[in-house]
């Protein structure tokens, strides 16, 4: 019986041992999770440890996003600066050559490398340009880039873009839009482009350490010895965790184990009584309804501007953005931001639900409606959409919430002819490029294909104006989208981040600015 | 024994095929595909970036129009030369990725196993012997943990023993061969939630079967004879009672398997059951069947393994 207890003993051991050898075969995972582990202490380096969003970018590929990964590791052409405005990085300079905005030209910085040592070219924007248009690379930047009839090499530091119509935002295309070709990849990958997946390929401050990565995790940045402005690069090492709980994120910060995280709304407040700093909110996202049946196909009355007009009179949007997101929101009635363009201060819609009422009668439904709008299942979505259908039915409308498990519902979303209207989430954009999204004819978000004239004109006109002449262009746009009332916009919230001031700066300017980890410095 | 794992491995083989025909085919008729995950990532919006011809132009590109067995087909005999493809979305090597996260799982399960083994089992017997008060003490705290929502209390530990008291890491993975101290520390909390949320089924089972045990005609004779009380529960009736709690150990070890998909997700492990969820939300379907197939291979080892314990403990199983 002596044998029984021994082999017990054993098998402990054997146990242990066992989970230890199991986890030794994992490699480095080190997530710094040891509260002070040596290598991770940022005392003794300048570590940034960031905690950037619940869900790890797809892809490192800068085609397909790739998030605060690829802006550390990707130079870009043109950089926007959390003021709006762009600035020289690898393009030296860049503007439209004539009038029209139908030709762009961009000027390269000289003596830039790749880090395998091949220079940077304007042969090297071509490949960029032509590698994102391929419809199997997935990149949203596709539909813009399918403008470009032509590119001509100028010299070898010059390209010039040959547009088949107008657009106006081709700087904008060129900074760190997401999937845009504003990242410069070495071209000397794109002919086997599947190790941009999950490896970095940029001339970029940082280089991915796959030592210390765990893809879909946290990636380790280390800089990059090669870097053309080593006055830029200003950690010794980069961490970026994506941690799949916020609240775990939060948790982590406040013991020290991260030095930053972007959060919701849903943490600042916390955040901030456990004695960390804030900033933020930013990346202004727009939240409500998209009113998609204008012509009344599902529900006869939304066909009447008058109605869509009443449902935006009826619902008090400050109620409802100080219950759901606090300051880390504001109401809204427009599909834009302040400090974006086409913005507009004034109110187009103030809550006066006598006057919703009023319309409706004037329009014949003075005993209500009912119509049926599709929304993704989250707790966010459901509870605004609720809070919507509250207000709603004060004046006699019945909204009905048809909630789809997120993952099943983009599917056709913007096909789907069934419903009055759909959930709206949208990060704010200019005018012009919401328009391929939302209100021309074809866009992907506009089920019905409801053409506006005004609007179309419009468009026209911004595509082919200069900057000054298309900031009043914005307004008239914004307005006449607010006119017809084909949106049920409710607020504009952002993303805010907090951070240990002893350890990092986040620069912030704005409600327009976004939280680009690129930005952040040491504290002092 | 020769014949029943044979026998077992052949079973096995059958298994594995229905199982993967079968998430093949329920992930395929789930509505949305990969296409859409390609074209949506990075957009953080609700609403479509992409348009229609777009999205047909990709669905070719990846083979999703092809019909639904010629895609399984494709699969299989790729996976049966032991390949399991390539992730569309992540452009990750799916053996790679699963061979990076199974460590972390397995070190958490294993270790959450024992631990609640341990805990349990010695709940159960402490139930059974002492019986009255305090017997009915380890019954309410042993049902108590199991009452207690899991991710209440994970936030709870967090925010005691790392964010108030500062003793142990909130979150993340320290690998063994970085840091066995690291690692160790980073397991603590993950598997004492484990531990408090699972006991109580050990310690019920344990505590039934004892009570049978120390009731044996045996146990009487040995008492009869003398033998010390502890020996007769640890080394007799312990034994005697091991049966069904080794079951339960099989049971346990593949059930914290589905456990550890919540556990990875609120303390930051990145181990393979956030990456299946992940994988099954993206509808990439290469990452979702090699996973199937790695957990199903866990499975039948695991009940293998409690096979041969079975025969172990008790010789009259072995016999034909």
């Amino acid at each position: 019986m002596a044998h029984d207890t021994h082999l017990s003993r054993r098998n402990f051991l054997w146990i242990t041992a066992g989970a230890a050898a199991l986890s030794a075969c994992s490699g480095s995972n080190d997530t710094g999770a040891s509260a002070d582990g040596a290598s991770d202490d940022p005392a003794a380096a300048r570590i940034l440890r960031y905690h950037d969003r619940t869900s790890a970018p797809d892809s490192l590929d800068p085609a397909r996003g790739g998030g605060n990964v690829t802006l550390l590791t990707y130079d870009m052409l043109i950089r926007k600066a959390p003021d709006g405005s762009y600035e020289p990085q690898l393009a030296t300079s860049w503007g439209y050559v004539g009038s029209g905005n139908t030709t762009f030209e961009i000027a390269l910085r000289p003596d830039v490398s790749f880090t395998d040592g091949e220079p940077v070219t304007a042969e090297a924007v071509k490949a960029n340009i032509e590698y994102r248009r391929d419809p199997a690379v997935g990149s949203q930047s596709a539909p813009h880039l399918a403008l470009i009839s032509q590119i001509e090499m100028v010299d070898e530091l010059t390209v010039r873009l040959h547009l088949s119509e107008p657009n106006p935002l081709m700087p904008e295309l060129f900074s760190q839009s997401p999937g845009g070709p504003g990242l410069l990849i070495n071209p000397a990958v794109l002919a086997d482009p599947s190790v941009l997946a999950t490896e970095t390929y940029g001339v970029g401050r940082y280089m991915l350490d796959p030592a210390e990565t765990v893809l879909g995790d946290h990636y380790a940045l280390v800089p990059d010895p090669t870097y053309w402005n080593a006055d830029d690069i200003v950690w010794d090492k980069v961490l970026i965790h994506y941690m799949p709980e916020e609240s775990a994120a939060l948790a982590a910060l406040q013991s020290g184990q991260l030095d930053a995280a972007r959060v919701t709304f849903a943490s600042v407040e916390a955040g901030k009584a456990a004695g960390l700093a804030a900033t933020g909110p930013g990346y202004p996202i727009v939240l409500g309804l998209n009113l998609i049946d204008r012509a009344g196909q599902t529900s006869p009355a939304l066909g009447d501007e008058r109605v869509r007009q009443a449902l935006n009179y009826a619902v008090d949007r400050e109620k409802i953005v100080t219950a759901l997101v606090g300051d880390s929101g504001r109401p809204t009635d427009q599909l834009s931001a302040p400090g974006q363009p086409g913005w507009h201060d004034e109110p187009f819609y103030p809550y006066d639900p006598d006057r919703a009422t009023e319309l409706l009668t004037d329009a014949g439904y003075a005993d209500g409606f009912a119509f049926t709008v599709r929304i993704p299942q989250s707790e966010e979505h459901v509870r605004l959409t609720q809070a919507i259908a509250d207000n709603l039915s004060e004046i006699g409308v019945e909204m009905k919430i048809d909630a789809i498990p997120p993952d099943q519902y983009q599917g056709d979303d913007a096909t789907n002819r069934g419903y009055g209207a759909l959930y709206l989430g949208w990060g704010v954009e200019p005018p012009y490029r919401m328009a391929s999204n939302f209100w021309l004819p074809n866009a992907t978000n506009n089920a019905f294909d409801t053409l506006d004239q005004d609007l179309v004109d419009l468009n026209q006109q911004s595509a082919a104006a200069d900057e000054d002449a298309r900031a009043d262009l914005d307004q008239q746009i914004i307005a006449r989208v607010a006119e017809l009332a084909w949106f049920l916009p409710i607020v504009l919230h952002g993303e805010s981040v907090l951070f240990n001031s002893d350890v990092v700066e986040v620069p912030w300017v704005d409600f327009a600015s976004v939280p680009l980890v690129s930005e952040f410095r040491p504290a002092g | 024994m020769f014949r029943l794992i044979t026998r077992r491995l052949a079973i096995s083989a059958v298994l594995l095929f229905v199982i993967s025909l079968l998430t093949f085919i329920l992930q395929s008729l789930a509505p949305g595909d990969v296409a859409e995950t390609i074209l949506g990532s990075g957009s953080g919006s609700v609403g479509r970036s992409y348009s229609e011809e777009q999205y047909q132009q990709l669905r070719q590109e990846l083979g999703l129009d092809q019909p639904l067995l010629v895609q399984y087909w494709n699969w299989l005999t790729s996976a049966v030369l032991g390949d399991l493809g390539t992730s569309p979305v992540s452009g990750l090597d799916v053996t790679a990725a699963i061979s990076s996260r199974l460590p972390v799982t397995l070190s958490l399960v294993a270790l959450g196993t024992l631990a609640t083994a341990i805990v349990g089992v010695g709940l159960g017997v402490v139930s059974a012997v002492r019986g009255g008060r305090l017997g009915r003490v380890v019954d309410v705290l042993s049902l108590l943990g199991s009452a207690l929502p899991n991710f209440w209390l994970a936030l709870l530990f967090m925010a005691l023993f790392a964010v108030t008291l500062g003793l142990l890491p909130a979150t993340g993975f320290v690998s063994f061969t970085d840091s066995p101290q690291g690692w160790a520390e980073s397991l603590v909390l993950p598997v004492t939630t484990l531990v408090v949320a699972g006991a109580a089924t050990f310690a019920k089972q344990t505590r039934d079967s004892m009570l049978t045990a120390l009731t044996h005609d045996s146990v009487r004779m040995l008492r009869a004879n003398g033998a010390s009380e502890a020996s007769i529960v640890w080394r007799h009736a312990l034994r005697n009672a091991a049966i069904p709690v080794v079951t339960l150990v099989g049971l346990v070890f593949i059930g914290l398997f589905s456990g550890a998909v919540f556990i990875e997700n609120v303390f930051a492990l990145p181990g393979i059951g956030r990456l299946a969820v992940q994988a099954a939300n993206q509808h990439d379907l290469p990452v979702v069947q090699g996973v199937v197939v790695a957990l199903t291979l866990v499975v039948i080892v695991t009940n293998l393994l409690v096979d041969l314990t079975y025969g172990w403990l008790n010789p009259k199983v072995r016999t034909p």
